[in-house]
């Protein structure tokens, strides 16, 4: 029922902006455009390999191919790596107003303002590593990331300058299988038990022609266990986040920080639990003279104890302090240094990254 | 970081705006005193605002009476290319080519063609509909078909 009331909201809403400012249909001009961004990474370990981390060594080509015609867009984003092969993103867009799109296919959720900035671009990332609770399902992330169905994006005016972006996303979800998530493959689909996922992002643009926003984030993904039955009686879990951030930059400094409620209930036929937990980071940047930039972040956790949600991620990170330096040596390409002290149930552990990364051509 | 690349820009002023007086006398002498904005379109009304402008280059649709804008960038002269960072886009090469990167990333949106000739740049408004560009005046001055939007930068 919510997803046909959604749904409705959502082609009412397209409607009435196709209308409201439309674009020629006769008005056509064709492109077309490939990148790449490619990196590699060479990391090591004190206090024992983290349980998500597999080698040493990690080169990652993220290729990125567009098409536009008028109003009309596809986006297809394929990461291969020495680690896997996937097809990150897969869009069709229609824009039927400047800057409203609704998309259908597999996108990036936009209850995470990180991911949905970043995606896999790992040159445009100001650190080499994400922040913990922002991590790939495949990373040992502990929130939905990939979802299947449709996304509505929209940047819109307020006043003279300033402006307004909402996003949002209706589709299915991932299920929760050998102790991570595991989004939906598109083209090759296990679809049974594949629940409902919600998610949203509203922000205020201080400049609207400006990356600099603060906004609220929120979804709601339900994941159905596989395989099933489950000794323990769970058979799915409805997860609840709400979110907050920041994203502003003055002068040489830039600011980033995101805050998350999430709510958990894992619930089976003839078991149930239920739990809160907080997670967050603070991320502070200073761009330094000859093409440096400097960067310290900040990860935290709270109420993550005897978590019934959480226990089922044995990789799952509290606490991290991280430190970067990065080196923009020449167009489009950066050297990058990490260091970062690592909390987790199971295991403390010390970080150390050096990456290349570099956008081609 | 792109903020942080608007205090290389007040340096960068300081420095274009020497270099633009040091070159003002070359400039004239070679007919390079107006940088102009310029379009092929035969719409009379085609008077974009700086912030449109502003729009247009840094990957954003404008549409101007249903038609949706096409931006080149004219990379012929790099006296013209800084005119073009600093008073279309206000931001630093770095900076401009990072955040065209990122709208990239996020929504496939296809960067400005870019020219790097006078030629290039004629045949781009002209086979390229609804195209808007800028170049030194002297460059487009009788050419049939394109138009003077404004004028941008004067030695």
């Amino acid at each position: 029922m919510h997803s046909v009331k959604f749904l409705g909201a959502f082609f009412l809403l397209a409607g009435l902006l196709g209308e409201a400012l439309p674009i020629r249909a006769e008005e056509l001009s064709q492109r077309t455009e490939l990148l790449i961004f490619a990196s590699g990474e060479v990391r090591g370990f004190d206090g024992g390999q983290p349980f998500v981390e597999s080698d040493n060594l990690l080169l990652s080509a993220d290729l990125l191919g567009t098409w536009t015609r008028g109003r009309w867009h596809a986006l297809a984003e394929v990461l291969l790596t020495t680690d896997e092969q996937e097809l990150e993103r897969l869009q069709l867009g229609w824009e039927p107003v400047p800057d409203t799109f609704l998309w259908i296919g597999r996108f990036h959720q936009p209850g995470s303002i990180w991911n949905t900035r970043q995606h896999h671009g790992q040159y445009l990332q100001p650190s080499i590593t994400r922040p913990a609770i922002e991590n790939w399902e495949d990373e040992g992330g502990v929130l939905p990331q990939h979802v299947e169905g449709l996304l509505f994006e929209s940047r819109r005016p307020l006043g003279a300058r300033r402006g307004v972006a909402l996003s949002a996303g209706v589709g299915i979800s991932a299920q929760l299988k050998d102790g991570a998530l595991e989004p939906m493959k598109l083209f090759n689909p296990r679809n049974n038990d594949r629940l409902p996922s919600y998610s949203m992002q509203i922000a205020f643009l201080p400049d609207l022609t400006e990356d600099d926003a603060v906004g609220l984030l929120a979804s709601h993904n339900e994941l159905a266990f596989d395989p099933l039955p489950r000794s323990d009686g769970y058979d799915h879990v409805d997860l609840e986040v709400l979110g907050c951030y920041l994203d502003i930059g003055r002068g040489r400094w830039q600011l980033t920080s995101t805050a998350y409620a999430v709510h958990a209930k894992v619930s089976g036929a003839l078991a149930a639990a239920e739990d809160r937990f907080l997670a967050g980071y603070l991320q502070l940047q200073y761009q330094l003279d000859g093409g440096l930039t400097a960067l310290a972040r900040l990860e935290a956790t709270g109420g993550t104890a005897d978590s019934a949600y959480l226990v089922l991620f044995p990789g799952f990170v509290e606490g991290r302090s991280v430190l970067d330096l990065r080196w923009d040596f020449a167009p489009r390409q950066a050297l990058s240094l990490e260091l970062a002290d690592t909390h987790a149930p199971r295991k403390d552990y010390r970080e150390l990254r050096i990456q290349w990364s570099a956008a081609l051509p | 970081m792109e903020r942080s690349a608007s205090v290389k820009l007040t340096r960068r002023r300081l420095v274009t705006g020497m270099l633009a007086t040091a070159l003002a006398w070359p400039c004239r002498a070679q007919g390079r005193d107006h940088a102009v904005l310029v379009t092929a379109e035969s719409d009379p009304d085609l008077s974009l605002a700086t912030l449109e402008v502003r729009k247009l280059f840094l990957g954003f649709t404008v549409v101007h009476d249903g038609r949706v804008l096409q931006p080149v960038r004219n990379r012929s002269d790099d006296l013209l290319d800084q005119i073009f960072l600093q008073h279309v886009v206000s931001m630093s090469a770095e900076a401009y080519e990072r955040r065209l990167l990122a709208r990239f990333l996020r929504q496939g949106r296809a960067r400005p063609r870019e020219v790097r000739s006078r030629e290039e740049l004629l045949r781009a408004l002209t086979s390229v509909r609804h195209s808007v560009s800028y170049a030194w005046q002297a460059d487009v001055e009788g050419v049939p078909d394109v138009h003077v939007i404004r004028t941008l930068w004067r030695a």
